[in-house]
């Protein structure tokens, strides 16, 4: 406590205040009436009452009284009375937030000082800082689909330390997607467009085939989109399918689907969370032009041991989690794998499998240590013992240190590996073929709170990216193939962010630089071409060759991004936010959908980095206590430098795959309605978005559609998705989802030619043709079975079984069209449908 | 009240997406030329025809009084006359020679002229064996039933001294399977030279015992074989999961006084067959 001792150096002077109970502001109103010269600033001081049991006359006695009962810091200068509250004292208390149960960190959980009216949130480690005058504050932490957790702390350490650890609800409510995580926060973020999906949850939306899946649940939020059911990735704000940053644990995923496209590689029972950035991109990622989705794996259980399963349809999944050391660290391990052959070609079969893997250490309140991992595979085979197998691998290594009381650090070392692999024994000119991207990534992110209104996040990264678009060894010393390596590719790719978070009553405000490079390195072989002519093989006029580490070229980027929040009401707010970003990878494909085999590609002398601007002006509304969150928020995105593919482009193999690419500029712009329920038993949301996609290629040797504006394959000028959930008993929940988009683009025929007997369509210009309308309902039923005794307590083992339904009335929607020839010789259009009738499944999920 | 309103939202959701009819733009129909002059003592032919609107069935038009010439770099030009159906033939038997550079011109009745780029004749290497193995599946009509399916095998020299392109085509008891995802594409990207031979297992090809196999190998140039593997693409892939993006496929034909495309490729060819029944 900080008493006042200086009072004594005034002279005495008589006043007179009578016994009673009297606010701060109306002592000071008397004194001044009594002629006291007072220096005191309103609105720094706090609304302190006082009892005062017996009559003053002597103005020092009723100071030292006043200062005996608050911290005010009362003192005599010059000829008047200064009066101050110690509210810049700059103490803090700081720490993780976590499970109750499991021990795992909580990201995202608010921790607000009620007195105060003064909060933050834990940030993407778990931490929090806030920062406090000394006294007694009265702390609530929440988070969704916990128990809000209120103490009372004392702070009166510089060094105060205090972790938080929040008891899941028993009844927990159905937080199928989370947009906030406490009251408002969605109305307060800096970051307009973020999305967060919870896999924690008691019921449960329907998937295709039953199982869980954090990709297939984003399409059903607004902006978010997929070319149907088995295409891979997802479109993000019309954005393509390699324009999203997807990090499992920090750590890159290439190819985030299993099956080609059918379903995501993030096995439910190792994840828990995926949060999309659609809008604002926060300076401290970068990267990729549409969006970031950040994947979070599930920490271990610092208490007890459990096994968790299921088994469904698509896969069997089991979980084991414990302690290593109790409460100190713990693991998990997961491991999935598919059981049936789900494709129909009967001259093939294919299969996935998933490994995960978390361990964590809390060495002490200052110092947590992370190791995590994924593997996983698909392999196809067929009759003719041809084998292909891909998948990524993942390692990160994470610390996480406090410095002093405000700064947080963490430091990342990390690997991510895409492959792909095909072995052909067969033919005489039998050979193994493979394609594979390597990053080795170190990276540190750091914060500091000044204040709790004021707060930095600083840190840089690098990224060595090492690319083999191809290579080709004979099978065995019988092959008559050449080994034939394509020529290895090595960029470093490297940031350096600085960003400041302001947070006051009505406005919020965070605003910073990221400053990207990509540096290409040798060993390579940089072609140069003719200038003024075509980039082709022919027009290549010289080859420089660049020995290792040698800098063959590079790029930087300036991106700078802002979002700025105003606050009317505690309820609603204004949200702006401007982003750019550079991408110097690039996925080289000439399919609709992209496929296993599609090789990355680093930006170099040929290919220019993609920059995007992306604007969004949104507005944001919560009523009825929270129980409705809704916004509006538009968006506008330009894009330069995209790579596109010549009309006939061979990129198989292809050693100078720059000859059959071109360049292009792309505008994505719509405007998205969003409205969720968040409580009682029918919980869900409703979202519209209205948007265009359009893409320009006006080279001028090869224009794409006379260079004009054409719809790209993420165009959808509506897309309605409509969720809901409803609980019918505590253990037993229905729910419904449905989904409605505007056909996409596609080329049609403008004729058609007989060349050798065959029926050849004539394609002109892409995309001006316009597929009919997608949609599908879904339905599902999650059944938990009995979880209390007899004698009222708790079951260790816990299961429950979900029935899925989807396509409920068997809708055929259109992938694409085929255009061919009949039994009569007739040119025909066939719709093409990927699932064309209901698909009922099962599954069962157990823990113990 | 409310209720009911959702039900007719959801209701008109319904309605208004139902799958419309396909609707395909009416375009200029553009000239269309097919051939490919060989090496073996032949006639030759051209086919010139006319493109059509996607949906329009009532059969090909063609283009009956053009005037129809292959022209060397040697200086030769022959001339091709109409017979029938836009089907335009030498009136003897003419090959072309290895080494030289042939290209096509076509004069329209309405003045316009068409010229394709040139294409050298190359000269196939033998196709001296030709062999054939098979593997085992259930009957489609009995699963009980395993049956031998047989495919061909053959092996042939590969010149190493230069990049070479091969089509395959392959004959059931005489009969050319002509689909377009029959057309069989090789090139020696992989294997360039190497001795003694590559081999080709054309495992999607499905014989049966007794079945005779024919086997025609042609060496083609780098231009015709970047058009047939686009022609290929184009009308074998379209509609998959993963497929190509629809565009037009470039031939190498080109009008001189006019700017309007001309569709298809007239190329060369340097042939070589062989043949073999499947006994057990």
């Amino acid at each position: 406590m900080v008493i006042s001792s200086t009072i004594g150096h005034a002279q005495s002077t008589s006043i007179h205040v009578e016994p009673g109970n009297y606010s701060l502001n109306q002592i000071l109103k008397i004194l001044k009436k009594e002629g006291i010269q007072l220096a005191y600033s309103s609105d720094r001081l706090p609304d302190l009452t006082f009892t005062l049991s017996e009559e003053y006359k002597d103005i020092n006695k009723l100071f030292e009284q006043l200062s005996k009962e608050s911290d005010l810091q009362i003192t005599f200068r010059g000829s008047q009375y200064l009066i101050t509250y110690p509210t810049g004292q700059n103490l803090s208390i700081r720490g993780a937030i976590s499970d109750a149960t499991s021990g795992e960190v909580l990201i995202g959980a608010a921790v607000y000082a009620i007195n105060l009216e003064s909060g933050v949130t834990s940030n993407n480690y778990g931490y929090y800082s806030l920062q406090l005058p000394e006294g007694k504050h009265v702390l609530r932490t929440n988070y969704i689909g916990y128990e809000t957790r209120i103490d009372t702390i004392v702070i009166s350490d510089r060094n105060q330390v205090r972790n938080l650890a929040l008891s899941p609800k028993t009844e927990v409510l159905n937080e199928v997607v989370v947009s906030a995580y406490e009251p408002d926060l969605n109305i307060e973020s800096t970051i307009p467009g973020v999305n967060t999906i919870n896999l924690n949850t008691r019921g449960q939306i329907p998937y295709f085939l039953g199982e869980v899946d954090v990709l297939q649940g984003a399409t059903l939020l607004p902006g978010i989109n997929t070319l149907g059911e088995d295409a891979n990735g997802l479109s993000v704000r019309g954005g393509s399918v390699d324009q999203n940053l997807i990090l499992l644990d920090e750590s890159t995923i290439y190819n985030p689907n299993h099956l080609y496209g059918l379903i995501s590689i993030f096995n439910p029972e190792a994840v828990n969370k995926i949060e999309i950035m659609k809008g604002f991109i926060p300076p401290s990622y970068g990267g990729r032009t549409s969006s970031v989705m950040t994947i979070h794996q599930k920490e271990g259980d610092y208490d007890s041991y459990h096994i968790t399963g299921g088994i469904g349809i698509v896969s069997a999944r089991l979980i084991a989690e414990g302690p290593i050391k109790k409460d100190v660290s713990s693991f998990i391990v997961s491991a999935r794998q598919s059981l049936f052959d789900l494709t129909l070609d009967a001259n093939s079969t294919n299969y996935f499998q998933d490994f995960n893997a978390k361990t964590n250490w809390k060495i002490n309140p200052k110092n947590t240590f992370y190791l995590s991992g994924y593997i996983g595979n698909d392999r196809s085979s067929n009759v003719f013992d041809t084998d292909r197998i891909w998948g990524n691998r993942n390692l990160s290594m994470r610390w996480n240190h406090l410095f002093g009381q405000r700064v947080f650090a963490n430091f990342s070392a990390i690997y991510s590996q895409y492959d792909y692999k095909i072995t052909q024994p067969r033919e005489a000119a039998s050979f193994i073929g493979q394609s594979n991207i390597i990053d080795y990534t170190l990276k540190s992110d750091w914060g500091f709170v000044l204040n709790n209104h004021n707060e930095f996040n600083f840190g840089g990264s690098t990224s060595l990216h090492r690319l083999i678009p191809g290579s080709r060894v004979p099978y065995d010393e019988n092959s008559s193939a050449d080994t034939v390596i394509l020529n290895k590719e090595y960029g470093l790719e490297q940031a350096l962010y600085l960003s400041h978070k302001a947070n006051y009553n009505k406005v919020k405000l965070e605003y910073g630089l990221r400053v990207s490079s990509l540096f290409n390195v040798g060993p390579a072989d940089v072609y140069i071409y003719d200038e003024g002519n075509p980039r082709t093989d022919e027009n290549i006029i010289d080859t420089v060759s660049y020995a290792p580490y040698k800098l063959a070229h590079s790029y930087y980027g300036f991106e700078p991004r802002a979002s700025f929040v105003y606050q009317w009401a505690k309820n609603l707010s204004t949200k702006m936010s401007f982003t750019r970003t550079y991408q110097y990878l690039h996925l080289i494909s000439n399919t609709v959908t992209p496929t296993p085999t599609d090789i990355w590609k680093l930006s170099d002398q040929n290919i220019l980095p993609t920059e995007s601007n992306h604007y969004s002006l949104g507005l944001f509304y919560n009523f009825d206590d929270n129980n409705y969150e809704t916004f509006v928020d538009g968006y506008y995105k330009t894009m330069t430098n995209l790579v596109e593919y010549k009309n006939g482009a061979d990129l198989l193999f292809n050693e100078n795959p720059e000859t059959e690419l071109v360049s292009g500029e792309g505008r994505n712009y719509g405007v998205e309605f969003f409205l969720k329920k968040n409580k009682g038993k029918l919980t869900g949301w409703t979202s519209y978005t209205l948007s265009r996609s359009e893409l320009r290629v006006d080279d001028p040797f090869e224009s794409i559609n006379n260079g004009q504006y054409f719809p790209s394959n993420f165009d959808r000028k509506h897309d309605i998705s409509v969720v809901g959930v409803y609980e019918l008993t505590k253990r037993l929940y229905t729910s419904i989802s449905f989904n409605y988009n505007s056909g996409r683009p596609y080329t049609r025929p403008i004729g058609k030619y007989t060349y050798e007997d065959i029926q050849v369509p004539r394609f002109e210009e892409r995309n001006q043709g316009r597929l009919p309308a997608y949609h599908r309902m879904d339905l599902s039923i999650k059944w938990h079975t009995k979880n209390i005794k007899p004698d009222g307590t708790p079951k260790r083992f816990n299961d429950y079984w979900t029935v899925n339904i989807y396509n409920v009335y068997g809708k055929k929607n259109v992938y694409s069209y085929v255009f061919e020839e009949n039994e009569a010789g007739e040119t025909e259009v066939t719709p093409y449908t990927v699932i064309d009738t209901i698909v009922p499944s099962l599954s069962y999920h157990f823990k113990f | 009240m409310n209720r009911y309103y959702f039900y007719i939202v959801i209701l008109s959701l319904f309605w208004s997406c139902q799958d419309s009819n396909l609707e395909l733009d009416e375009q200029d129909q553009q000239v269309v030329i097919e051939g490919w002059l060989s090496d073996l003592d032949a006639i030759q032919f051209v086919k010139i025809s006319q493109s059509q609107n996607f949906l329009d069935n009532s059969g090909t038009i063609h283009i009956e009084n053009a005037s129809v010439k292959i022209r060397s770099s040697n200086g030769i030009t022959v001339d091709l006359i109409h017979t029938e159906n836009g089907l335009y033939r030498t009136e003897s038997v003419y090959s072309g020679s290895e080494g030289i550079n042939y290209f096509l011109e076509v004069r329209l009745a309405d003045g316009r002229i068409i010229q394709s780029s040139p294409q050298k004749m190359t000269n196939a290497p033998p196709l001296d064996t030709i062999s054939y193995d098979y593997y085992e599946r259930e009957s489609a009509t009995n699963e009980n039933i395993i049956e031998q399916v047989f495919y061909p095998i053959t092996q042939i020299n590969d010149n190493g001294e230069e990049q070479n392109y091969y089509r395959f085509k392959i004959y059931k008891n005489d009969t050319l399977f002509k689909d377009s995802e029959h057309i069989l594409l090789i090139n020696d990207q992989f294997f360039n030279g190497n001795s003694p031979f590559i081999e080709n297992e054309f495992t999607s090809f499905e014989f049966f015992e007794g079945d005779s196999i024919g086997l025609e190998l042609q060496e083609i140039t780098e231009t015709g074989y970047n058009y047939l593997r686009n022609l290929k693409t184009q009308t074998t892939s379209l509609g998959s999961t993963s497929f190509i993006t629809p565009g037009p496929i470039n031939g190498n034909l080109f009008f001189l006084n006019s700017s309007d495309k001309v569709l298809g490729f007239w190329g060369t060819r340097s042939i070589k067959t062989n043949g073999i029944k499947i006994i057990q």
